[in-house]
């Protein structure tokens, strides 16, 4: 994975945790330099121990803390640098689905060597949005899943999200709409 | 090829698309032109919403179709940029148009999503790149400022350690003159051939660990940028030879010969003779401390732009892949040396630093097991004849003098200082008149008159610096003739040295005291008495 997302990690350590529990992170990831460059590729590898270690240290699951990492990642893309980006999904929870895979196409033009995932929407109604997610990494639904509630966040749209099972290569989710969208 | 597209699939090919007829008027408009201009109706002219930047030239629709012009234009309210190309079609010319890239810092105020960008060309994509490279650029930005704060607080700490390396080598030369002083005194009282040698041990064990705060203290100048070089006229041939002697019997108990090859650079030169002689020794030292037989050489000649001085051996040697290493500071070409061989490991790094600062180097050629050749390269001139003849008057001693009447007050707060400095001068005759610190110094001065005054610096009450300012403005009031005042101080780093001048010191004597040069500071201060120069 990119630095970017590492880099995200940190900065969600350091505001709950503090820096200790960052340089326990990396101590425990048996990881020397805490210092990622967004645009930067890391083996998953590191990605995943990053991870587990933060779980560790934090006391929570994996899905937990990838789940929480979702959140804070729709934060990191929100503010400073990133808003660019972000601002082309739209104004709404829907825009924002809606367009979400071609903001993906987009960076992934930017940089070539990125495994972004895809989406694409399956089924969508005033209730509830079907989302196909495609990814050639496992194991991330938990992040996805708190990306998708960070989004409902982010466009002040009351609401949930549920992972609904896989249909050959998707990973579905749910995303509930409460209330409805206006007609 | 003639392909056919719906208007919707045109319109997300090109979502800012505009169709003209041939006077600009404006036929059809793409939803994301509309979007943000929504008063644009067919029927207005272009050019009631849009310039031109590009054709420059009056827009023609059919020159612009004909020569493929590449047109920009921009909306009169400065939102929109849009570029692309003309296209001639049965209902009329029709624009093909995308946001510009250029544009793309401004997309995300502007308002412009995912929507608003064709699904066949790459506006979306570079500006996507284009605000990821700002995102990048932010970051190296943050990545330097961190280095530099890094950089900032390595440097604090360094120079922390260089204060505490100066601090301590203060503090340990204190005990240390009580130690070297008193045993001087004591060789010089003592015949008992068994307890000379003992005392002898004493003494070079004491100048051993002098020689190693002095190494220290050397470092600490060198990385505080305090390390200032004289330049005065010196015998270059004297200097080599001197250091050459001084180590013949050092030599002789090994066993090693000892050449010397120096008559090419017989003359005066401008430096400082003794950081030179500080590389030159170190370089020997080194060179018999490695040698278990043969011999060691000093070997000098001139160059363009200075002179080459080469110490070469017959001994150990050194591993070419270890060259950098010897001259790093606590470094030794391997860590078993230490135990072996002794020494600090800084002695070549000083003198590396110190061949720096007289804008030379020192090279190192050598092979295990077949010894080594240090080279020093100094940037540093020879005086012509007639300068160095002048020179030589100067250097005349002056005659010896008695010192059995000479009246000497030392301000010293130290009772060993005090015991040390009474001793020494005792052996010469001189009795010697103590007080505390400069107040008690500046009180007996005023009360009767002294031949000289030896003044420590840090006291309690008052400083040395501050009774001799104070003497010296007393001495302008009264029209007193000036007393000749002699700063005794283990603080004579060169940069102290203006300092202590500046306060009227006549001379400084550096700490541990070393009898001859104390005794030669007392004979040049009544020289000067005598010939009446007084300081």
């Amino acid at each position: 994975m990119f630095g970017m997302i590492h880099r995200s990690a940190r900065t969600m350590v350091l505001e709950q945790f503090g820096p200790a529990a960052w340089d326990q992170i990396l101590a425990s990831a048996k990881l020397d330099d805490g210092d990622f460059v967004s645009a930067q590729s890391y083996p998953d590898e590191v990605t995943f121990r990053l991870i587990t270690s933060a779980a560790d240290t934090a006391g929570l699951t994996v899905e937990q803390t990838l789940q929480a990492f979702g959140h804070h990642w729709v934060k990191t893309i929100n503010t400073g640098v990133y808003a660019n980006v972000m601002a082309i999904l739209g104004v709404s929870i829907v825009d924002a689905l809606t367009n979400l895979d071609r903001m993906h196409a987009s960076i992934q033009i930017a940089m070539p060597d990125a495994q972004l995932p895809q989406f694409v929407i399956v089924s969508q109604d005033e209730r509830a949005i079907k989302l196909a997610y495609y990814s050639k990494r496992d194991g991330l639904e938990s992040f996805v899943l708190g990306l998708l509630e960070g989004l409902l966040n982010r466009y002040n749209q009351p609401g949930s999200v549920a992972f609904s099972g896989t249909d050959g290569e998707a990973r579905l989710f749910t995303i509930t709409l409460a209330p409805p969208l206006a007609a | 090829m003639d392909v056919g597209l719906t208007g919707g699939q045109f319109e997300n090919f090109f979502p800012c698309y505009l169709v003209t007829n041939q006077a600009l008027v404006v036929q059809r408009v793409g939803r994301s032109i509309t979007k943000f201009l929504p008063d644009l109706l067919p029927g207005d002219r272009l050019d009631k919403w849009f310039i031109f930047d590009r054709p420059v030239a009056t827009p023609d629709p059919a020159a612009l179709v004909r020569d493929q012009t590449p047109v920009q234009i921009r909306s009169i309210d400065g939102r929109l940029h849009l570029s692309g190309c003309v296209v001639e079609q049965d209902f009329g010319f029709l624009f093909c148009l995308s946001h510009s890239p250029g544009r793309a810092a401004t997309w995300s105020e502007l308002g412009l999503t995912v929507d608003d960008f064709s699904l066949a060309d790459q506006s979306l994509a570079i500006s996507t790149a284009i605000s990821l490279q700002k995102t990048l650029n932010a970051e190296l930005q943050e990545t330097i400022e961190n280095l530099r704060t890094a950089r900032d607080e390595a440097m604090a700490a360094s120079r922390a350690k260089s204060t505490f390396l100066s601090v301590m080598s203060h503090e340990i030369r204190t005990p240390l003159n009580g130690i070297l002083g008193m045993t001087q005194v004591m060789i010089r009282e003592t015949s008992d051939e068994q307890t000379l040698s003992r005392l002898d041990i004493v003494r070079q064990s004491g100048e051993g660990l002098l020689s190693i705060l002095n190494d220290l203290l050397d470092l600490s100048r060198i990385e505080a940028g305090k390390m200032a070089l004289e330049a005065i006229p010196f015998d270059m041939f004297e200097l080599l030879s001197g250091a050459h002697s001084a180590f013949i019997s050092l030599a002789n108990n090994k066993g090693l010969s000892m050449r010397l090859d120096i008559e090419a650079v017989r003359g005066r030169y401008i430096g400082d003779p003794t950081r030179i002689r500080q590389i030159v020794t170190n370089l020997l030292s080194n060179a018999i401390k490695f040698t278990e037989s043969g011999s060691v050489e000093v070997s000098a000649r001139c160059i363009e732009g200075g002179l080459e001085i080469a110490v070469t051996d017959t001994g150990i040697g050194i591993d070419p892949a270890k060259f950098s290493e010897i001259f790093g500071e606590f470094r030794q070409a391997d860590t078993s040396i230490n135990r072996g061989f002794g020494g600090t490991g800084l002695g070549l790094s000083i003198a590396r630093d110190l061949a720096g600062l007289m804008g030379g180097m020192i090279t190192v050629e050598s092979r295990p097991g077949e010894g080594s050749r240090f080279t020093v390269r100094l940037a540093i001139a020879r005086k012509n004849d007639r300068e160095a003849e002048i020179d030589h008057a100067e250097d005349a001693l002056p005659a010896p003098v008695s010192l059995d009447s000479l009246r000497v007050l030392a301000a010293e707060d130290n009772e060993v200082n005090q015991l040390v400095l009474r001793k020494i001068l005792e052996q010469f005759g001189v009795t010697l008149t103590v007080v505390m610190n400069g107040r008690e110094a500046v009180d007996a001065w005023t009360s009767k008159p002294w031949d000289v005054i030896l003044m420590d610096i840090q006291m309690p009450v008052m400083s040395g610096v501050e009774a001799t300012q104070l003497i010296r403005k007393q001495e302008a009031l009264t029209q007193r003739p000036s007393t000749p005042i002699i700063a005794l101080t283990a603080n004579t780093m060169t940069h102290q040295l203006p300092e202590y001048e500046k306060a009227g010191f006549s001379g400084v004597v550096a700490k541990p005291i070393q009898v001859g040069l104390l005794m030669q500071a007392l004979l040049d201060t009544i020289a000067n008495l005598e010939t009446g120069t007084r300081a």
